[in-house]
């Protein structure tokens, strides 16, 4: 987790795996498979293709013939009852199946007879001529009933009796999930008495039987076989039906178009339209038999990209888009998916899990890894991956979960953002407020990301501090009035700042004309000696250069100098303050110690001093001289000091000469030999080498009176 | 060949539900035919060598009777002197067992009949118990059939562009549901019962067909 320290990835490995793990066992209870219908209705629509240009399924073995609301303001059929049909209707069935179709189903129940209405004993011989011949003599009938309640809605007696009973009587109950939406139908029905199973198939199994002249097929699992495979099922009886959603792919013909076809014998029309295909008789009206499909969001007008009519006179427009879908379709298509071995199959739990896994998974790490936007953006794209996986396996009639995994993933990025806000990123939050200050804010998310982060309660470092000081500050502020010295200090403190901020350090303070910085932290930096030494380069120059084209604008031209101290060691940081006001703060001997030593500078001379741990941590990046010796104020132990002289190779000749003087002189100062330190440092000092003249007085005083006898060579100094 | 009597006890053809129906018969029968519809009460003779086959609707009751005297039942037929064999076949759907997924809904379409009594609204009315019938063409054989009871068929042809059924001593009855069709078309009438024979309006017994 990026918000706490990286010690804890391990831990954040740990919790994405728990977290992943219990959200997919929770988020695959079975409570959740009612969404599976939800997932098949959106697939249908994710999956509709361009259908653009349709103009019919010409290679579809299903026909339907349609009552349509047309056929019902035909002349023929236009306020005749439909109970009166059945000469028109046994007219078209004969021309249909004599044109080669190879069965008839009946997707209209006609539970009365013409003769139970009028006192017509002739209008029905015709339908019962056909049934006889066609359904009980060659079998290429099929008439339907359904049952809602406890009394079946049968055919009248009379046709199902001359069909050949209940060897050509089929349900046409479809199968409907929890949610209310039809999915599919059942391939065999459970009988209530001992049947022969082929008396129990399902009206669309039995087309599709009946079509390719097929036996019903079990194997030994109990599975549905047809063709050669196995029929994926729900339940082992019922089946999902893969609704083709293009405009036209189920040839429909308009009934009172096909009868006006059969009396004039077009038989060329006929046989083109239904020659080797099933076709079913059902109805496509505006307000009876439709039902809320899988289809439902897949939507397309009735009749549309239909086959070109028979008759002029039954163009049709096609009627406006609704949601449900005539019924005869949920048959036709179930025929179709039959003999095309594209029922669906949804895939089963342990794929399922797996796939929740895996969405969930990517969900946690995510937002565990990244900031809340980021991980938006990675969980978007899982979604639309899990989206075209989805679509792509359905395609070939397979079917793998899609909303529960998208709301799995989308729960867990909230469920973990929320406790990111609530919780975890407080910490985070807490580290923004007390780095505002000093650090840009990227710099501390790249801090956090990098997961090396501070620990605000306090810590004990190896750090490098920086102080610095403007020399002869008093003399300045003397010669500017109020506002010009702000002005004065705030260009300073700018361009000062930021050759610090250059180098990585952190300002954590102003005083005065004084800065304070820290090398090392809350940034860690493991060349923190190196890049506070660079930082006082860097000051010096980016001062010099603004101090030459007059930025300061003192009076008088007093030349801008600063003064640094440089010292390395283990300090302590933290946040200090009270709980309105606190600030990031670094503590500890080595701490003074670097404030000493840009004190030290007035005496020395010089205008960088540096700690012997800073020397000893920077190393030999740049070229030193030893200054001195020394002892501070409220600190007992010696310590020696250096002046940095540049990077190798560009300290001119001259000052290394002199170094070599003054670290002879120094040795002999030492070693006692006062006199002979003395000379040389006069020598140096003569030629403008300031650290010398100090060190000549020091021998001065040493000569004037011996030091005793336990002298250490080291010079106290006496000033803060 | 045996004698035929067959009683037309219909008088309201929706309380008529056909009984039975004829699966076989002798061809040269023409009182009864192939997959007639018989009502109860019919009665047969049949000679002593000739035979029909018989389905009844509720029963599922298959017979074959050979010789006798036969009228139709409900159930059965009562048969006098004559054979009989008999099967029971299976002419309804087979009972099957609905789960919860499978009986809350179907994907058809019923068509019923209407409340009985209520016959098919008349594409005319008129007012004379002889209409007279106008068309722009000659119709070859034009079949009458009455809708609301069971009467003989009357067959006229339209050779002339008006032909008046007065002429052709046809004449229909008060308050009958007529239905004039020929292949090309059909036309349902209504016989007023406010009509009376020999009206002289020519208008009040037009029928354009």
């Amino acid at each position: 987790m990026t918000w706490v320290s990286a010690s804890d990835r391990k831990r954040s490995a740990l919790a994405v795996g728990m977290l992943a793990t219990v959200s997919t066992i929770l988020f695959s209870l079975p409570v959740f498979d009612r969404f599976d219908g939800l997932d098949t209705d959106l697939l249908h629509y994710l999956s509709v293709t361009d259908t653009s240009g349709v103009t019919g399924g010409d290679a579809s073995p299903v026909a339907v013939i349609a009552v349509t609301e047309a056929t019902h303001r035909a002349p023929a059929f236009n306020h005749l009852p439909k109970v009166m049909w059945t000469p028109e209707i046994a007219l078209v069935q004969e021309a249909v199946l004599e044109a080669g179709a190879t069965v008839f189903a009946w997707d209209i129940v006609l539970p009365t007879s013409a003769a139970a209405y009028v006192a017509d004993r002739e209008r029905d011989k015709p339908l019962l001529k056909s049934l006889f011949q066609r359904g009980r003599k060659e079998g290429r009938i099929i008439l339907g009933e359904t049952r809602l309640g406890e009394e079946p809605i049968s055919p009248h007696a009379s046709f199902a009796h001359v069909a050949g009973g209940a060897s050509n009587l089929r349900h046409l109950n479809v199968y409907v999930e929890p949610d209310g939406v039809v999915r599919g139908v059942p391939l065999l029905f459970q009988g209530a008495e001992d049947v022969a199973p082929r008396r129990l198939t399902g009206m669309a199994f039995e087309v599709a039987l009946r079509h390719v002249g097929a036996e019903l097929e079990m194997d030994t699992d109990g599975n549905v076989v047809f063709g050669d495979s196995r029929v994926p099922t729900v339940d082992g009886r019922n089946a999902l039906v893969r609704f083709d959603t293009t405009p036209g792919a189920i040839p429909t013909y308009s009934f009172h178009d096909i009868y006006r076809c059969a009396k004039e014998g077009r038989t060329d029309y006929l046989h083109d339209a239904f020659n080797g295909r099933a076709v079913l008789f059902g109805a496509v009206l505006d307000v009876e038999d439709r039902n809320l499909t899988s289809e439902r969001f897949a939507r397309h007008a009735d009749m549309a990209a239909r086959p070109t009519p028979c008759s002029d006179a039954a163009q049709m427009t096609p009627t406006v888009v609704r949601n449900a879908t005539p019924g005869v379709y949920v048959h036709a298509n179930a025929v179709i998916n039959l003999l095309s071995g594209s029922m669906i199959e949804r895939a089963g739990r342990g794929v399922r899990v797996l796939m929740m896994f895996l969405a969930i998974a990517v969900s946690a790490f995510a937002t565990m890894r990244w900031r809340p936007h980021r991980a938006a953006m990675v969980v978007g794209l899982e979604i639309v991956v899990i989206g075209i996986v989805a679509v792509v396996l359905f395609r070939g009639s397979y079917q793998t979960p899609l909303v529960m995994p998208i709301v799995a993933a989308l729960t867990v990025y909230g469920v973990v953002v929320a406790y990111r806000v609530l919780i975890g990123d407080r910490a985070r939050r807490q580290l923004h407020e007390t780095f505002k200050r000093y650090l840009d804010p990227k710099v501390i998310d790249t801090m956090l990301e990098s997961g090396d982060v501070p620990r605000l309660g306090g810590e004990s470092l190896e750090l490098t501090c920086f102080f610095s000081d403007i020399a002869k500050f008093s003399g300045i502020s003397e010669r500017m009035p109020p506002n010009e010295l702000v002005r004065f200090l705030n260009t300073y403190f700018q361009i000062a700042g930021a050759a610090i901020e250059q180098e990585g350090g952190i300002i954590e303070r102003f005083e005065g004309d004084a800065i304070l910085a820290v090398f090392g932290a809350p940034i860690r930096h493991e060349d923190h000696a190196t890049r506070a030494v660079r930082a006082a380069f860097r000051m010096e120059q980016s001062l010099s250069q603004a101090d030459s084209r007059g930025a300061f604008e003192i009076p008088g031209n007093l030349p801008v100098l600063t003064r640094i101290g440089v010292n390395s060691g283990e300090m302590t940081v933290g946040n200090v303050g009270s709980e309105r006001r606190h600030s990031y703060t670094v503590m500890g001997d080595a701490v003074n110690l670097s404030a000493r030593l840009e004190g030290a500078n007035k005496q020395f001379g010089t205008t960088i001093l540096v700690g012997e741990t800073t020397r000893v941590a920077a190393g030999d990046i740049f070229e030193w001289m030893e200054v001195d010796r020394v002892r501070v104020v409220g600190r007992a132990e010696p310590v020696r000091v250096y002046t940095p002289l540049g990077v190798p190779g560009e300290v001119d000749e001259r000052m290394l000469r002199w170094r070599e003087t003054y670290g002879a002189a120094l040795e002999a100062y030492r070693d006692r030999r006062f006199d002979e330190a003395r000379q040389a440092f006069e020598s140096l000092a003569q030629k403008g080498f300031e650290p010398a003249a100090f060190a000549r007085e020091r021998c001065d005083q040493m000569i004037a009176a011996s030091p005793p006898a336990d002298w250490d060579g080291v010079t106290n100094l006496i000033s803060k | 060949m045996g004698l035929v009597l067959i009683a037309a006890t219909a008088t309201n053809a929706a309380a008529a539900e056909p009984a039975a129906l004829v699966e076989s018969v002798h061809e040269d029968r023409d009182d009864i035919r192939f997959l007639d519809y018989l009502d109860v009460g019919t009665e047969l003779e049949l000679a002593e060598d000739e035979s029909v086959r018989l389905a009844y609707f509720v029963s599922c009751r298959n017979e074959t009777i050979t010789g006798g005297q036969v009228i139709i039942g409900e159930h059965q037929s009562q048969v006098s002197n004559g054979d009989i064999e008999v099967e029971y076949v299976d002419c309804d759907g087979v009972a099957v067992v609905l789960d919860t997924s499978q009986s809350q809904e179907t994907a058809t379409v019923v068509f019923r009949k209407p409340p009985d009594g209520e016959l098919p609204a008349p594409d005319r009315v008129i007012y004379d118990t002889s209409p007279l019938i106008k068309s722009e063409s000659p119709v070859d054989r034009i079949v009458i059939r009455r809708l609301d009871q069971s009467v003989p068929d009357r067959i006229v042809s339209l050779d002339a562009a008006v032909v008046d059924l007065r002429d052709r001593d046809i004449v229909l009855a008060i308050g009958g549901l007529y239905e004039f069709s020929s292949p090309s078309k059909r036309l349902l009438v209504k016989v007023s019962t406010l009509a009376q024979a020999g009206s002289p309006s020519a208008i009040s017994r037009l029928i354009v067909y």
